[in-house]
């Protein structure tokens, strides 16, 4: 009965990962952009729903619909300033952009805040519920919810809406994309931005069960491409399957191998998934060739 | 690059005349403290050289190069303290089995383009750092392992820093040898053919992967001789700081930064951001931590953006501008 | 040569830069202060420096050491790396013969080794892994206590105030540990193992965790399953808050939590937990002993010292700030006055193995007197435990300020909510 419990753990703390996933991967299929500072807009978004709360008693999950205009805006701005100009330039160039980003936003928080961690106590952190021998951590299942549900709309907005097909028709060759009248540099900009968002929030939810410092970017950047990759990238789809699997898989390695090792353990996943079939689930095979079209 | 022989004639030139000035820094500077900033520079152009290897000359860009950086200092630490084995040998057996695992990880990984290499190069790093951590019955775990300080030729370790920096220094010339090597022969052109268009050196009979994992291995255990080194000069290891991302960001941005693919980017690049980052600390740090990385950031940033092929082949390009403008206004032949 | 010329261009910047951090007044006793300011260990070491500047403040009030005022000479050493750069730099520009510090063991054990080739005294205040004062070095003193006192403290507790509240023998009490996987965690592992085995104690689990996990649940459940009586944690700030959260969750129950410090010593922990850090117990130096204890002079000493602290860093001292005063004031006070405040580092080196203090002549009950290895032999760790929100030392009895509380715990569903 204590799998059980690993499991619905691992699903709980999943959720989390999809959403921080579920914008890399997108970044990822329209801009062939390896976003390595996607952990630093989390890192972004949980300080500011702790300063949010330290100084006007916003509540985090309150503090969402902040958090998500302001890495909405902030991810336009950076999209135009530092990515537009590397999109057809090569992938070293691409990386150590986004990677002095990185850098200079985590050691930017650091200077700002030092490196202490700080939490916000709220009254009903706490809370559990009982389902049968299954214990479910109220903030934890919020943030579940919050997070597939902005996943879920994600799905739902690329699937049905106007934007979200250009998207996915960007994604899939942006020259034709462009000749079919798509304004490509408008996806890039709404892409970008909305991945941004979308970490910035899952750092709001995370706030609540979490200690936020300048270092929890790096913590959460690896798990993010992990679940890309093994999801497929691209496939929004796929990091929200991908980002499950992976929690439940990390929690219950750590329950039953040694919690130590948990993280080993999705490396080794990662490595399998990157040497059997680069694709991942969901991808597109050969999209690892990164032929830009 | 030029495969002929006065350009090669310049490259050993240029090579010997630098060694030259590293040695006489080595010898004349009686200040620790500037001894140590020599170091470092030598210390850090020596590894990126050894990254050039299979990021410059081949354009894989590898992330995970503190592995094989870890694994050197480790192998050479264990070695000399569970055998007592001279740090001369341990050195080279530290490269060895780096090289092999640079072997296996080529082979395995090399068909992955891109951010996908780069990708599975950090997770195998990570992967390591967690193995040096939990395998304590080898490595001692997040301990780390001091080594005794005992000078003497026979322990690669000196009184002076004097003795490290060339050590140092003997290290960078191995490595440059081995890129001004490759530069100047036929090997060079194979891989600047890999390098720039794969399918079509594969279509004319290269035999891409061969090559491709030959330079993985080679850069493996050059980079793994600078674990060692590493090792040695600072006495003590610990996962954290030698299976540490930072490392593989670091030399692969002096890399880039000085010129990659050309024997003389690692060494502009450590020139130029090496004292920056020493000098930005000791100035900042004490009064605003971080302030030096923060500053990193950005430079790292718009020299990617502004000279994304590195410092010395943009003054190479400008260099032949002029002197081909100068050619055509005198009409003469310089 | 393009080189030469940069080369030249970067000495000439480098030299203009630290023309002015030399420029000291003349006749002042010079020191180093070398400390993570930066980086992840950045928030303690930064209290440890601060705690030193206390001391030199303190000190120079009073008219300093044979007339002269004490000058520090502050290092950022995030890492290993820098500290050796660091140590370098305060010896050879700055010229100090002594350096003081410094939180994080691989940065201590860098810096010491510079500072031993250098022949300069390396003055540890902070880091407690064994093989700072393990190698022979000549010049290396250590203030404060050890992994090994801490993990000591931590079995007896268990040995002293648990068992007998309990009413169960030290060998039947059932003990599990968690230890975050970096050098601490793994430094304390056999030490605590070994405490453990003298006091006839088999530990039923040993578990590694990184201090960085956002979900420590494996953990939890696998203790729960063990059903532990007390449970032995050395973590950090954010994972032993992270730990208590999700026990309760769970309903993970035990008789004791017993912290060695770090995590368990720091005024975060009652901001992240509240009412459900009371009971807690930690092992470390303290400066909230029973004062009844001290001297007159060490008590008034103890309350400026923290007035002074919480004016320097807008926040209350750590064990580590408290650390660093500490070992700042036995040099400064007890040490460089015999030498008449040369920092000859054969001379002071003289001074601190023929410095004596009795125990309870410290502000934090410590005494002072060095082993042949450099070690403070009358360093030691107090039990503390967590009462209403703020620490209390409960053992040894002399220097308690309180007796211990919630032994055994109750159980978190007859514990009050938030």
């Amino acid at each position: 009965m204590i799998i059980l419990q690993a499991v619905v753990s691992g699903l709980l703390l999943g959720g989390v990962y999809a959403l921080v996933s579920v914008g890399l991967t997108l970044i990822f299929g329209v801009l062939r952009i390896a976003n390595f500072a996607h952990g630093e807009f989390l890192m972004a978004g949980m300080f500011l729903a702790w300063v949010l709360h330290e100084q006007a008693g916003i509540d985090p999950y309150l503090g969402c619909f902040i958090v998500g205009p302001v890495l909405f805006a902030a991810g336009l701005i950076i999209e135009r300033l530092l990515i537009r100009p590397v999109i057809k330039a090569s992938h070293m160039t691409q990386i150590f952009v986004t990677v002095g980003l990185a850098v200079f936003l985590q050691n930017g928080a650091l200077m700002i805040w030092g490196a202490d961690y700080h939490s916000v106590v709220l009254s009903y952190a706490d809370t559990v519920w009982f389902v049968g021998p299954v214990v479910l951590s109220l903030p934890r299942v919020v943030a579940f919810a919050v997070a597939m549900a902005l996943c879920l709309a994600l799905l739902a907005f690329l699937r049905w809406t106007y934007w979200g097909k250009a998207v996915r028709a960007t994604a899939e060759d942006r020259e034709i994309a462009r000749v079919m009248g798509i304004e490509t540099e408008q996806i890039y900009a709404f892409t970008f931005a909305t991945g941004a968002a979308l970490a910035g929030i899952a750092g709001a939810l995370l706030l609540p069960i979490y200690a936020v410092s300048p270092s929890v970017g790096v913590q959460f950047v690896l798990v993010a491409f992990i679940v890309a990759v093994l999801g497929g990238l691209g496939s929004a789809l796929g990091a929200i399957i991908a980002g499950l699997a992976i929690g439940v898989v990390e929690v219950l390695s750590g329950f039953l191998i040694a919690p130590g090792l948990q993280q080993a353990v999705y490396f080794v996943v990662f490595l399998l998934v990157l040497i059997i079939r680069p694709a991942g689930l969901f991808g597109r095979r050969g999209a690892e060739e990164l032929v830009v079209t | 690059m030029s495969r002929s022989l006065r350009g090669f004639a310049v490259s050993a030139g240029a090579f010997v005349a630098l060694l030259g000035v590293g040695a006489a820094f080595a010898f004349g500077v009686a200040s620790p403290f500037w001894l140590d900033l020599v170091f470092w520079v030598v210390f850090w152009a020596a590894l990126a050289q050894a990254w050039n290897i299979v990021g410059g000359y081949v354009g894989q860009l590898s992330l995970g190069h503190t592995a094989f950086f870890g694994i050197g200092a480790y192998t050479s630490t264990l070695a000399d303290l569970h055998w007592d084995l001279t740090p001369w040998l341990g050195s080279l057996l530290g490269a060895a089995l780096a090289a092999a695992v640079g072997l296996v990880v080529a082979v395995v990984c090399l068909r992955l383009r891109g951010p996908f290499f780069a990708l599975a190069t950090l997770a195998l790093a990570e992967l390591l750092l967690i193995t040096a951590i939990q395998w304590r019955d080898l490595t001692e775990g997040a301990e780390g392992l001091t080594l005794p300080f005992s000078p003497g030729l026979g322990n690669l370790m000196f009184e002076t820093k004097t003795g490290f920096c060339l050590y140092a220094l003997g290290l960078f010339a191995l490595v440059s040898a081995v890129a001004i090597a490759i530069e100047h022969t036929r090997i060079g052109l194979l891989l600047h053919a890999i390098r720039n268009d794969e399918d079509g050196a594969r279509s004319v009979g290269v035999r891409v992967l061969r090559w491709k994992v030959a330079a993985a291995a080679v850069s493996a255990g050059l980079t793994a001789l600078c674990g060692t080194l590493y090792a040695q000069y600072l006495q003590v290891i610990e996962p954290s700081t030698v299976f540490n991302w930072e490392i593989s960001v670091q030399l692969a941005l002096l890399a880039i930064i000085g010129g990659r693919g050309t024997w003389t980017g690692a060494i502009v690049g450590s020139l130029f951001l090496t004292p920056l980052a020493i000098g930005l600390r000791a100035w900042l740090g004490s009064s605003h931590a971080g302030l030096h990385l923060v500053v990193y950031g950005p430079v790292l940033i718009l020299s990617v953006l502004f000279i994304p092929e590195g410092i010395m082949p943009w003054v190479a390009t400008r260099w032949h501008t002029a002197r081909a403008r100068r050619q055509a206004v005198t009409g003469a032949h310089a | 040569m393009v080189k030469t010329y940069k080369s030249i261009a970067a000495a000439l910047s480098l030299a203009l830069l630290f023309a002015g951090g030399t420029a000291a007044a003349a006749d002042t006793i010079k020191i180093g202060v070398l400390n993570p300011l930066s980086g992840s260990l950045a928030s303690l070491g930064n209290d440890s420096t601060t705690g030193a500047e206390v001391a030199r403040d303190m000190v120079n009030e009073r008219g300093g050491i044979a007339g002269k005022q004490v000058e520090y000479f502050k290092a950022d050493a995030p890492n290993a790396t820098a500290a050796v750069t660091e140590a370098a730099r305060l010896l050879d520009q700055e010229k100090v013969k002594i350096i003081i510090g410094a939180y994080g063991s691989s940065i201590s054990l860098a810096a010491s080794g510079e500072a031993e080739k250098h022949k300069a005294i390396f003055w540890e205040m902070n880091s407690g892994s064994l093989k700072i004062t393990g190698r022979g070095h000549r010049y290396t003193f250590r203030t404060t206590l050890t992994f090994k006192n801490l993990a000591e403290g931590a079995v007896t507790a268990i040995t002293q105030i648990v068992a007998p509240a309990t009413k169960m023998k030290p060998a039947d009490v059932r003990v599990v540990m968690m230890l975050e996987d970096s050098a601490y965690g793994s430094g304390m592992r056999p030490l605590l193992e070994e405490a453990l085995e003298k006091a006839g104690i088999k530990p039923l689990a040993i578990e590694m965790y990184s201090a960085k996990s956002t979900d420590l649940s494996p953990l939890v459940l696998r203790f729960k399953a063990l059903k532990p009586d007390v449970v032995i944690a050395s973590s950090y700030a954010n994972d032993a808050i992270l730990f208590v959260h999700q026990a309760r969750q769970f309903d993970l129950n035990f008789k004791a939590l017993i912290g060695t410090g770090a995590g368990h010593g720091r005024p975060g922990l009652v901001e992240g937990l509240g009412k459900d850090a009371d009971g807690i117990f930690t092992t470390g130096a303290t400066m909230t002993i029973n004062s009844g204890g001290l001297k007159p002079e060490a008590k008034a000493l103890l309350e400026d010292f923290e007035k002074r602290f919480q004016a320097k860093a807008g926040h209350p001292s750590s064990t580590h700030g408290a650390m660093g005063f500490m070992g700042a004031w036995f040099l400064l006070t007890e040490v460089l006055p015999k030498t008449g405040g040369d920092t000859d580092p054969e001379k002071v080196r003289a001074a601190a193995m023929d410095a004596s203090i009795p125990i309870g002549g410290g502000i934090n009950g410590y005494g002072l007197k060095f082993d042949a290895e450099g070690q403070n032999e009358r360093s030691f760790g107090v039990v503390q435990q967590w009462q209403d929100g703020t620490l209390a030392a409960v053992y040894p009895k002399e220097l308690a300020t309180a007796a211990p509380v919630l032994v055994p715990l109750p159980e978190w569903k007859d514990r009050p909510k938030q």
